[in-house]
């Protein structure tokens, strides 16, 4: 990526080493996660075949976890700054994102791991696409130019084209990556297309530098600027499985691998909310009512939509695609409501969301078996009796998801809805209180199965690896819901950088 | 001292969490040390706190985190540590103790799951009781009170397996939560008025603040109180909550739950003292009731009916003793009546235990003879139960009747003092009659058990702890005979205060006479129900006796007006409104919802070319929408 950058550099400027020190100092996480990567490949080359899986899940882990300590060690100088002449920076906002990604990744490592030696799957190939996707994700956080989002925005997507067909003797598996494929760069020719708009209105791809320049009365009147609004606004609701650009969602979640699902339905969803709020607030405040009523629309009809659909779904993994539909939805209402309460709330329920919907995805591969992973909700049944530790954490998050005090997922709709309140949005917020009502009901029904009353059934695949991963899910999502302050102030320090209304 | 307080919460929390989880795998071995241990851990942390409250009497207000904190409503996580909270902790961990230990025994013949579960539950409900007198704002009490109800249903509600347990268990959840909204009403207004929930930001604020508001805050308090403490007109539940195991009947429904109300108002005593309608209005629920309840006692024969009957009338006295501002007198009531109560709950339930689970008491008769150590104990409690020297009720009891005898505040208090002294004599009456009729004279020929055997060690130890307790406990204050020691009283002075006034002109002698005329009436039933040599009252009276044995027609009243009046109303709405209307429209909500989601499935065809057209279209809808706004 550093490469890119530099190239993308006039050749007469000069580029002294201290400069280049400072600037890789700024995407330092970044710059880790990649040397990882680079690194997984070369060790997968060298070690014996029966070592690779382990090595590279192994080396994986602990580049994530010194990334995630660069970021924390960021996030508490907070004095992080533009580099490599304004296309990323290192600012709260980059390193909030940062931490959240490397968290991400520890936990998806932990969970493919034990899931693609029981399907029988390449895994250090995985491993390291897991790692692009970081990359991307964090990326998408950090740009602060349209090329550096496009590029983040891509390195995140071909990650997923890939894993998306892992299985790659089923079929489900092969239409699920053909149409994320399809679809995908369908939605990425519509933000290229609102980019080159925007850019022609701008004169310029930095954020900051299009804020300013658009700010100028005169080019607000520019049809082909809004114009490249919507365009953009529609790409960016397809990334979130925003309605109705959601469709490929259900298919895909369901045909993925279920770490991949997991993996996607937290990380594109954080990603692609970074993107917005970096494309929309920071760069296009001069166009607020255009993109405004777009995503109030879009997020309206995610949570209508998202917590129907979902009502009648019988596998979980369906279910759960359906339910992220709506809770984008109301994360959108945060967006839409903006300021530092409103994004904040954003960054607290992003951050939330991780734990409780990663870990509901994640208890589902003590289900999975060498020929499938049997995610029909009738599988659940007496999972709470057969396991209860596994039966009361998928309670902490069925019941988080839908929104039950003292759980994080209470919290977060509460700081959401609240911002969007008080922003004057109280139609959406109305629309969202009553959307999370029908969603009880089939959050219900899935700890309904879970705690039938029945012990027999197929043995349960239960590792250490997934486990852990749950478990510290669960925690963080119980612990939030007790202490939210301690991340709603971090998501309020996140959203500072982000110019306010 | 912050880390001591919170882990007085945490090792029931422990436990509990513990033994609900680990409940179809622990072995019987480990529950029995889970169950009661975290409690006796925990008494022995209030202990600690208790030993340093003695050098250190000033309140902690120990905040841990804030728990919310939004915009000006502000919740933090902290617990307010002073004296009143040491000693309901005391009395919380200390009696809940011995009877979970006592319950080892009792539910003995549960099946292992079940005998997990039982302790679960109690160790939950110690957690919620402790949270309950810990807490430092309003919101955490409500959890703890809340908490308290769940429990208390989960228990009474035990055996699930038998219908009347299920009613029972229902009803006294209801009627708490009539409570609970009293109660979250109120705090909704010391929110309005104050701006913040904490205990000591509330009383701080307080002084000169406006005094209706203060009223209606007391008054929807005393709803709470009045409910969880079984107190006229919310008392109904109480009775059928004996439905559940003897040792929950000892520790929930006798010994510290239904104290709640008595906490209430003396944690809120800066409310209440300013408050006076109200005040004095917890003073007359309290005397009505302990009169009201004392006279049905007297026909009951259900020996855990009686029992319940004079829990409700001793609690009576304590709303006396704080609604005439003797907080001291009342929580000194409070630790006494937890003694004697759960010793005659836990003796009466060596009984109930030995004779096969019979509860009549006319079908004992004569137990004396083969349960001696219970009989006696049960006899020590009965006389601390009747107020007789020196057992630690009469202390108690007298103190409160002493100080609403000679408090200068015109008639008020002397009147409720007057119907305090007839229910003393007739406790001293029903008390002897359950002890004559179970424990003395010849066996009943109707006795389930012919030779009951007495009860094992493990259930006999923490009852005689207790009538030791019975025995002794009341000597650390008799003011009621004019003998200078105060323990109680000093220490709860920082917290409460001490009783502004001293004994008036005739208060021994009164004493004197309340003392002799309910030892009378405990002599009188053994003239009755042994020698026979007097009729049995009833027998004159046949309309009192059956307005007694309906217990005032109460629970029929309540039928009457709010189960039928909606039985009735539900089937007008059925025949009216569900038919025709709900059921005639499309089927319901739930199928309205799950049909509009069909509707919407068509779209969810699975071609790639369908997802496309309708991205394409969405994108052109928002174009339109775009101009239409920007138009």
């Amino acid at each position: 990526m550093t490469a890119v950058l530099l190239a993308s550099l006039p050749a007469h400027v000069s580029y002294p080493f201290s400069q280049a020190l400072s600037d890789l100092t700024q995407i330092a996480p970044i710059a880790w996660v990649t040397l990882t990567l680079l690194l997984c490949v070369l060790a997968d080359l060298i070690l014996p075949r029966h070592r690779r899986g382990t090595a590279v899940a192994s080396m994986a882990v602990a580049g994530l976890v010194v990334s995630l300590g660069f970021a924390v060690w960021f996030w508490y100088r907070g004095d992080g700054h533009g580099a490599y002449a304004g296309y990323v920076t290192g600012d709260r906002f980059a390193v909030f994102f940062e931490m959240l990604f490397a968290v991400l990744g520890i936990l998806v490592v932990l969970v493919s791991h034990a899931y693609l030696r029981r399907r029988g799957m390449l895994e250090s190939e995985f491993h390291v696409l897991t790692l692009a996707g970081i990359v991307g994700m964090m990326t998408l956080g950090a740009a602060t130019s349209l090329v550096t989002v496009f590029l983040g925005l891509e390195l995140l997507s071909v990650a997923f084209y890939v894993t998306c067909g892992f299985a790659r003797e089923e079929t489900t598996a092969q239409e699920a990556a053909a149409k994320y494929l399809l679809v995908g760069g369908f939605a990425s020719a519509f933000v290229l297309y609102g980019m080159a708009l925007v850019y022609g209105a701008a004169g310029s791809t930095l954020l900051p530098v299009i804020s300013q320049r658009l700010a100028h009365a005169g080019v607000l009147g520019n049809p082909l600027l809004s114009l490249g609004v919507i365009l953009l606004g529609v790409g960016f609701a397809f990334k979130v499985s925003g309605v109705p650009f959601h469709q490929w969602t259900p298919d895909v979640y369901q045909g993925a691998p279920l770490p991949v699902t997991a993996f996607m339905s937290v990380g594109t969803k954080a990603a692609a909310f970074a993107m917005i709020i970096r494309v929309f607030v920071q760069a296009l405040p001069s166009m607020t009512v255009e993109w405004q009523v777009l995503l109030a629309v879009v997020s309206a009809a995610s949570m209508i939509v998202g917590n129907l659909m979902a009502i009648v779904q019988t596998s979980v993994k369906r279910l759960l695609a359906y339910s992220g539909i709506a809770q984008a939805g109301y994360v959108l209402i945060g967006v839409v409501a903006g300021g530092r309460a409103g994004l904040g709330a954003v960054l607290f329920y992003l951050f939330a969301y991780l734990f409780f919907n990663f870990g509901a995805f994640a208890i589902l591969t003590v289900l999975v078996r060498p020929d499938g992973e049997h995610d029909d909700l009738g599988d659940l049944d007496g999972l709470g009796y057969r396991h209860p530790v596994l039966g009361v954490m998928m309670s902490i998050f069925m019941l988080s998801l839908a929104g039950f005090p003292p759980l994080a997922g209470f919290f977060g709709k509460f700081f959401l809805f609240s911002a969007g309140i008080a922003a004057g949005w109280t139609w959406l917020v109305v629309i969202a209180v009553l959307a999370s009502v029908v969603s009880v009901s089939y959050y219900l029904r899935v700890l309904l199965h879970v705690w039938t009353p029945e012990t027999a059934g197929k043995r349960l695949f239960v590792r250490a690896g997934p486990v852990a991963a749950v478990a510290v899910s669960a925690v963080l999502a119980v612990l939030f819901g007790i202490y939210p302050a301690l991340l709603y102030g971090a998501g309020l320090f996140g959203a500072a950088p982000i110019p306010g209304r | 001292m912050a880390q001591i307080a919170l882990a007085v919460l945490l090792f029931p929390a422990a436990g509990a969490a513990v033994l609900g989880l680990g409940a179809l795998r622990l072995p019987r071995r480990a529950v029995q040390v889970i169950g009661p241990g975290v409690v006796w851990a925990s008494f022995l942390l209030v202990a600690y706190l208790f030993w340093h409250s003695l050098s250190h009497p000033q309140p902690l207000n120990l905040t841990y985190w804030t728990w919310v904190h939004s915009g000006s409503f502000q919740v933090p996580a902290n617990i307010y540590l002073d004296r009143l909270a040491i000693f309901m902790g005391l009395v919380i961990t200390g009696v809940g103790g011995l009877i979970i230990t006592y319950a080892l025994g009792y539910m003995e013949h549960e099946s292992d799951a079940s005998y997990a579960r039982f302790f679960c539950y109690m160790d939950v409900f110690i957690l919620s009781m402790l949270t309950l007198v810990l807490s430092g704002n309003f919101v955490f009490l409500i959890v703890g009170w809340a908490g308290v109800g769940l429990s208390s249903y989960l228990l009474i509600g035990f055996w699930y397996w038998r219908w009347t347990a299920v009613i029972a268990a229902r009803k006294a959840f209801v009627m708490n939560v009539v409570g609970d909204i009293g109660m979250i009403l109120g705090t909704f207004i010391i929110f309005v008025s104050f701006h913040q929930v904490t205990y000591t930001g509330v009383f701080a604020a307080l002084p000169g603040h406006d005094t209706p508001a203060l009223e209606a805050i007391a008054f929807l308090m005393l709803v709470g109180g009045v409910a969880k403490s079984a107190q006229l007109p919310l008392h109904t539940w109480l009775p059928d909550a004996m439905e559940g195991p003897t040792p929950v009947s000892a520790l929930i429904h006798a010994a510290t739950m239904v104290t709640a109300g008595v906490y209430l108002v003396g944690r809120l005593h800066p409310i209440y003292d300013v408050a006076h309608y109200a005040q004095d209005t917890v003073a007359a629920v309290g005397a009505v009731t302990a009169l009201f309840a004392a006279t049905i006692a007297i026909v009951q024969t259900d020996i855990k009916k009686v029992l319940a009957y004079s829990t409700m009338s001793q609690i009576g006295y304590m709303f006396l003793g704080v609604g005439v501002a003797a907080y001291a007198a009342a929580f000194f009531h409070l630790m006494s009546h937890a003694f004697f109560k759960a010793l005659l709950f836990m003796s009466g339930g060596n009984v109930i235990h030995g004779m096969k689970d019979e509860q009549d008491m006319r079908r004992y008769g004569g137990l004396l003879r083969q349960m001696p150590a219970t009989a006696i104990c049960f006899l020590v409690g009965s006389l601390a139960l009747a107020g007789i020297i020196p057992f630690v009720g009469f202390w108690s009891k007298d103190m409160i009747l002493g100080a609403a005898f000679s408090k200068p505040a015109g008639q008020f208090p002397v009147s409720m003092w007057a119907i305090g002294f007839v229910t003393a004599i007739l406790t001293g009456f029903y008390t002897g009659r359950m002890w004559w009729i179970s424990f003395a004279g010849k066996p009943s020929p109707d006795r389930p058990v012919e030779r009951p055997h007495e009860a094992q060690a493990v259930m006999l130890v923490p009852v005689v702890i207790l009538a030791v307790l019975a025995t002794v406990g009341g000597f650390i204050q008799m003011t009621a005979l004019h003998v200078n020691v105060t323990l109680i009283e000093n220490f709860l002075a920082p917290t409460v205060g001490r009783i502004s006034w001293s004994g008036g002109a005739l208060e021994l002698e009164v004493t004197v006479a309340t003392l002799i005329l309910a030892l009378a009436a405990f002599g009188l039933g053994y003239l009755i129900y042994v020698r026979r040599s007097l009729p049995v009252w009833s027998r004159a009276l046949p309309f009192l006796q059956r307005l007694l044995e309906h217990k005032y027609y109460f629970d029929e009243l309540y039928d009457a007006i709010f189960v039928q009046t909606m039985n009735l109303s539900a089937r007008g709405g059925d025949t009216l409104l569900e038919e025709p209307v709900v059921e005639g429209t499309p089927e319901g909500v739930g199928s309205a919802a799950s049909s509009s989601a069909g509707i919407l499935a068509l779209a969810q065809s699975g071609y790639f070319r369908t997802y496309a057209l309708i991205f394409l279209g969405g994108a052109l809808v928002a174009l339109i929408v775009l101009v239409a706004v920007r138009a």
